[in-house]
């Protein structure tokens, strides 16, 4: 069904947006993203995706990381948090995501 | 961890060979946290876990293309549609498209020329003008009868019509075809 491939779409073009809202609220280590966004099936991924994406802001330095040791020897997790530079290019996202929500409503009114 | 689990981490790194061993180990590390976090916070078993991370092969590869785009991976199967896709393009570019385009135009306009022709016809039978200078060429010369004479005519009208207008139906038809499949092409 073509609604399938237009969601995957959706979620391909939006899923940075999302990952970048949050490590914008508070610093968040690659497992718990899955986590939270598990409970918004429109965002959900798996970490075959989303590792590879947190990577790739890492590098594009709108991330930074850090590992942290866990209490119960269990191994240090990798945490992101946002960077000046990720900063900026979110509130880039978020008037582009406006226009767009608001370009939609514009045609949906019509 | 147990054996299983290490094999499976193992595999991954020897799909990430080429990447630095600082990165490398990164990589490796993350991942063996959030198996450890798959067991302890989901109690998922082995066989899920891999289910759910993939074949090491895919796991690996998504570091490398960063799967979010569209997949930017050449696979040798595209590389043979683009080489059967422009192969056949040529093909139909060389020989259909201008042979059915050709038809198609100068057919129709043809169908209608002779439809004319039929009319001038009756034309140059009811005012007696079969003698002159320019008229007399238009129809046929093999009878006199008029009713032949037009019929013929009319059915030649007809007949250049419809392989006309067929010919045209093909030619959109073969370039619409070749527009979806440069299409599908561009997805890759």
């Amino acid at each position: 069904m073509n609604i399938e491939e237009w969601k995957s779409q959706i979620k391909r073009g939006t899923l940075e947006y999302c990952i970048l809202v949050m490590i914008s609220k508070k610093s968040y280590y690659g497992y718990e993203i899955i986590q939270v966004l598990e409970s918004y099936p429109v965002v959900s991924a798996k970490e075959s995706t989303i590792y590879p994406l947190l990577r790739r802001l890492l590098k594009e330095e709108f991330l930074t990381s850090f590992w942290q040791e866990t209490s119960e020897g269990l191994p240090p997790r990798k945490y992101y948090t946002i960077t000046e530079k990720g900063k900026e290019y979110l509130n880039l996202m978020n008037i582009e995501w406006d226009n767009l929500s608001n370009t939609i409503l514009e045609l949906k009114g019509e | 961890m147990d054996i299983e689990l290490k094999t499976y981490l193992e595999n991954i790194e020897k799909y990430l060979r080429h990447i630095d061993i600082v990165e490398r180990t990164d990589i490796i590390e993350e991942i063996k946290s959030s198996i450890i976090d798959m067991k302890n916070t989901e109690n998922l078993t082995n066989e899920q876990i891999i289910n759910r991370l993939g074949s090491p092969k895919e796991l690996a590869k998504g570091y490398f293309t960063e799967n979010l785009q569209k997949s930017k991976s050449v696979k040798l199967i595209n590389v043979f549609n683009i080489i059967n896709f422009y192969s056949a393009i040529s093909l139909i570019t060389l020989i259909v498209v201008p042979t059915l385009g050709i038809i198609s135009v100068t057919f129709i306009f043809s169908s209608f020329l002779t439809l004319l022709a039929s009319i001038i016809v009756i034309f140059k039978h009811l005012f007696n003008l079969e003698n002159h200078y320019i008229l007399a060429n238009i129809g046929i010369s093999w009878t006199n009868n008029i009713f032949v004479e037009f019929s013929i005519c009319i059915l030649a009208s007809i007949i250049l019509y419809i392989v006309g207008k067929y010919s045209w139906k093909l030619l959109i038809k073969y370039i619409k075809t070749f527009i979806i499949k440069k299409h599908n092409l561009q997805k890759f």
